[in-house]
């Protein structure tokens, strides 16, 4: 009987400026350390445009939420954003019983999610151009 | 103490005045042997000089002492003093004019024979100082078999001293029966090499040791040689033949041959050990090695003083001039330490050096050596040496980085027991935090004969973040909350209390569910870390009227069994702490029931839903729900622990994912 581990990786992918996070795994109150060092590190370098795909992500707990929440505000304020897709059914009802979809966008694919962005860029100009 | 320094220095004195004494007296027989020369006259003044002689060597003792154990200075001093010796002839024999006067070398005026005194007094008390120095090194390390060669040879020079002149009569006779003077000198001469052959000092010396031991030892056989030279001494010599024959004998057949012999042999010895002294010397430092690495092993845990323990340790297996040691200990706690006179120096020349491999630099006339100290793999820091004069040779150098990996190991080993206090020390305060957080747990629920209600909660580790709680308000009515605060450990146990201050306080103000949880977001959000954030239902049981208003704020939603009918209630409402107070408002909508007999409420936390089995399944909210209602006719204390038993049964032993459990359960009985 080997002991089962609590395995969770993240794919980096880049995207017109907007960082694709693929979350693969068991997000708890361990693994998160690993996503809020990994986030630290990219919103320090710069980047404020996430895009959190969770298709492969098996579990998520109330810590793992703790750490978008984290970074959240300092994004938003970069003119950025965290985003999610590709929700498994059991965590979109996660989503819904902590109202976390009050609080971020989720969408059905990474594509929807990108252009997304693209759209707040755009009025973001025009709104400079006036 | 007092009594015994003023006895010694009593000692001295009358030792001097003693000297002083027997130097008049001498004046004055040799003044008187100037005009009437008569062989018994001789006889006195050699008797004289030589207790002269025995009381300058008692003079001399407490100097002479000091070179007890330490023959290398011993014979520096031998040469030096001897040179000085062959000095004062040397000059003593320009200033005293001497005249023969029938076959017997006298000194031309009364002038000269003063002179003759002070340069005889002189000779005397260095002669003194180099035999009681000369004594000291004869007699080290050797038992009693070389003090009976002693008394020998100086039995054999009585002897020897019967042939000649002084003790015409008796040698005449001895002549004629036995053998020749040149004979007993030569048996002598067999005496003082018997007596030399074995010098066990050399063996212990320090190879720097033996080339000062070598440099001596040839000195003082040339200055001896130089010192029964005509050329330098002789009219000096001849002076101090009419000073006192006797001594003269003394100093040129006794004192120089044996002083002679023994400098020679030890040249020689010194010479013949010189290529085990790498061996001897290796022995040695293996052996203080092992032993100060034992002192190490003891002040493991004090590192300041286990650092310096080993600088000082490493200089003296090395024979280094100045030591550096830095130990990396965690990010920013470095302990540095020096020892000698060119630590800068060394702090210079190691700093811009990468440390994966040791390394050597030359400087000025050394060497200085960087050794990393590394121990599993791990660097943790350096020791660096610097040895003057020829640097580090191969085996130096392997005996220093042997050392360096010691001193990783004691460093290594160091930090682990660190570690393991540290532990130690956190899981008492796991401890402690846990004894807390069961504090905050409510110790009894309400009971009353219109509801029954239990609960039951076991944190998965030390410390969890499932929290339960109840007030009772004045009209009986009772306010209950469930809440799971995000992370775990020590954290979540603070935010636990937190809650509770924050339910205990404004329950008793608010008791409609929306207000309760808009003033509970407004007292959370933006004060504490943005990470955490709190789910919960909170109830208001109005136990007259027998209705429930149920809110819920993120949290997994209560069961609600009635008959055979089993619901799960999903009031709307986002977690507390989540987004600001105004915004939060609009998506709180409670619930409110009217309870009808036997209807069941359970509220839970995440760890029944998510509670895994062997192949990855969690329990779920399907299961769930089918278990309740199998057992929903029986009474809530048995209801929580027979779900708690069914949890456990479901993970199949398996505690890897194990999560908290709370679970609270309440049944309207009227």
């Amino acid at each position: 009987m080997g002991k089962r581990e609590k395995n969770f990786d993240v794919l980096v992918s880049d995207k017109n400026s907007i960082k694709i996070l693929k979350l693969k795994g068991y997000l708890d109150a361990y693994t998160s350390l690993q996503l809020e060092e990994l986030l630290r590190e990219l919103i320090d370098s710069g980047n404020f445009k996430f895009v959190v795909n969770m298709k492969d992500l098996s579990y998520i707990s109330s810590a793992g939420f703790g750490v978008f929440m984290a970074f959240v505000d300092e994004t938003r304020k970069n003119k950025g954003d965290i985003k999610f897709s590709c929700l498994s059914e059991k965590i979109d009802e996660i989503f819904e019983l902590l109202g976390f979809k009050h609080i971020f966008e989720v969408y059905k694919s990474d594509e929807e999610a990108i252009k997304s962005f693209e759209k707040v860029g755009s009025s973001d100009v025009k709104k400079k151009r006036k | 103490m007092r009594g015994e320094n003023s006895e010694i220095k009593f000692l001295g004195l009358g030792q001097i005045l003693l000297a002083s004494f027997l130097v008049f007296v001498l004046l004055a027989v040799t003044l008187i042997k100037k005009v009437w020369s008569w062989a018994p006259f001789d006889f006195i003044s050699g008797i004289l000089s030589v207790a002269l002689l025995i009381t300058f060597m008692l003079i001399v003792q407490p100097f002479a002492k000091k070179f007890e154990g330490n023959p290398v200075e011993a014979l520096k001093f031998i040469s030096a003093f001897l040179f000085s010796l062959i000095l004062i002839s040397f000059v003593f024999k320009n200033l005293i004019n001497v005249t023969k006067q029938d076959n017997i070398v006298v000194p031309s005026l009364y002038g000269d024979v003063v002179m003759t005194n002070l340069f005889s007094v002189i000779y005397i008390f260095l002669v003194a100082v180099i035999f009681s120095i000369f004594m000291k090194v004869l007699f080290l390390g050797r038992g009693r078999e070389v003090k009976v060669k002693f008394i020998l040879t100086l039995a054999f020079f009585a002897i020897y001293l019967s042939f000649t002149d002084l003790f015409e009569s008796l040698s005449k006779m001895l002549r004629a029966v036995v053998f020749e003077p040149g004979i007993a000198m030569i048996i002598l001469f067999f005496l003082f090499m018997w007596i030399s052959i074995r010098i066990p000092w050399v063996i212990s010396l320090r190879k720097r040791e033996k080339y000062l031991v070598l440099l001596f030892s040839s000195l003082t056989f040339i200055f001896v040689i130089f010192h029964g030279s005509p050329l330098i001494t002789g009219g000096g010599a001849e002076a101090l033949r009419f000073y006192s024959p006797l001594l003269f004998s003394f100093a040129h057949y006794y004192f120089d041959t044996f002083i002679g012999v023994y400098s020679f042999f030890v040249f020689v010895s010194t010479i013949f050990h010189l290529p085990t002294t790498e061996i001897y010397e290796r022995k040695v430092a293996e052996l203080s090695t092992l032993q100060n690495i034992g002192k190490l092993v003891a002040q493991m845990l004090d590192i300041r003083e286990f650092s310096e323990t080993a600088l000082k340790i490493a200089m003296e297996i090395t024979n280094s001039k100045s030591a550096l040691i830095e130990i990396k200990l965690a990010e920013n706690e470095i302990i540095h330490r020096g020892i000698g006179t060119d630590t800068e120096k060394l702090k210079e020349i190691t700093a811009d050096k990468n440390l994966d491999k040791h390394l050597v630099v030359n400087f000025d006339d050394g060497d200085v050596l960087i050794a990393p100290l590394i121990a599993h793999g791990k660097t943790s820091g350096y020791l660096s040496l610097m040895k003057k004069e020829g640097g580090f040779d191969a085996d130096t150098l392997n005996l220093a980085l042997a050392f360096a990996d010691q001193i990783a190991i004691g460093v290594e080993n160091y930090k682990l027991v660190m570690e393991s206090i540290e532990k130690e020390r956190l899981l008492r305060e796991f401890e402690l935090a846990r004894q807390i957080q069961k504090k905050l747990l409510p110790g009894v629920l309400p009971k009353s004969n219109k509801f029954e209600m239990s609960a039951l909660s076991s944190p998965a580790f030390e410390v969890g973040g499932d929290y339960y709680d109840f007030v009772i308000h004045k009209d009986g009515n009772l306010s209950f909350i469930v809440a799971d605060v995000s992370g775990k450990g020590v954290s979540a146990a603070f935010y636990m209390a937190e809650i509770k201050g924050i339910f205990q306080s404004i329950s008793k103000i608010y008791k409609n569910p929306t207000e309760f949880l808009l003033a509970f977001n407004d007292a959370v959000y933006g004060h504490v870390d943005k990470k955490f954030f709190i789910t919960l239902i909170y109830a208001y049981f109005d136990v007259k009227n027998g209705s429930i208003q149920i809110a819920r704020a993120g949290h997994l939603p209560p069961i609600f069994v009635r008959g055979k009918k089993v619901e799960f209630l999903k009031p709307p409402g986002p977690g507390i702490g989540l987004m600001e107070t105004k915004m939060f408002e609009r998506y709180i909508k409670p619930v409110k029931l009217k309870l009808e007999k036997d209807d069941l409420l359970i509220f839970y936390s995440d760890g029944v839903i998510e509670a895994m089995n062997k192949s990855w399944e969690e329990f779920g909210y399907n299961r769930f729900a089918d278990f309740v209602l199998k057992i929903s006719e029986k009474e809530t204390d048995k209801i929580t622990r027979l779900i708690f038993e069914e949890i456990e049964k479901y993970r199949e032993g398996e505690q890897t994912f194990a999560d908290d459990l709370t679970i609270l359960a309440i049944k309207w009985k009227k």
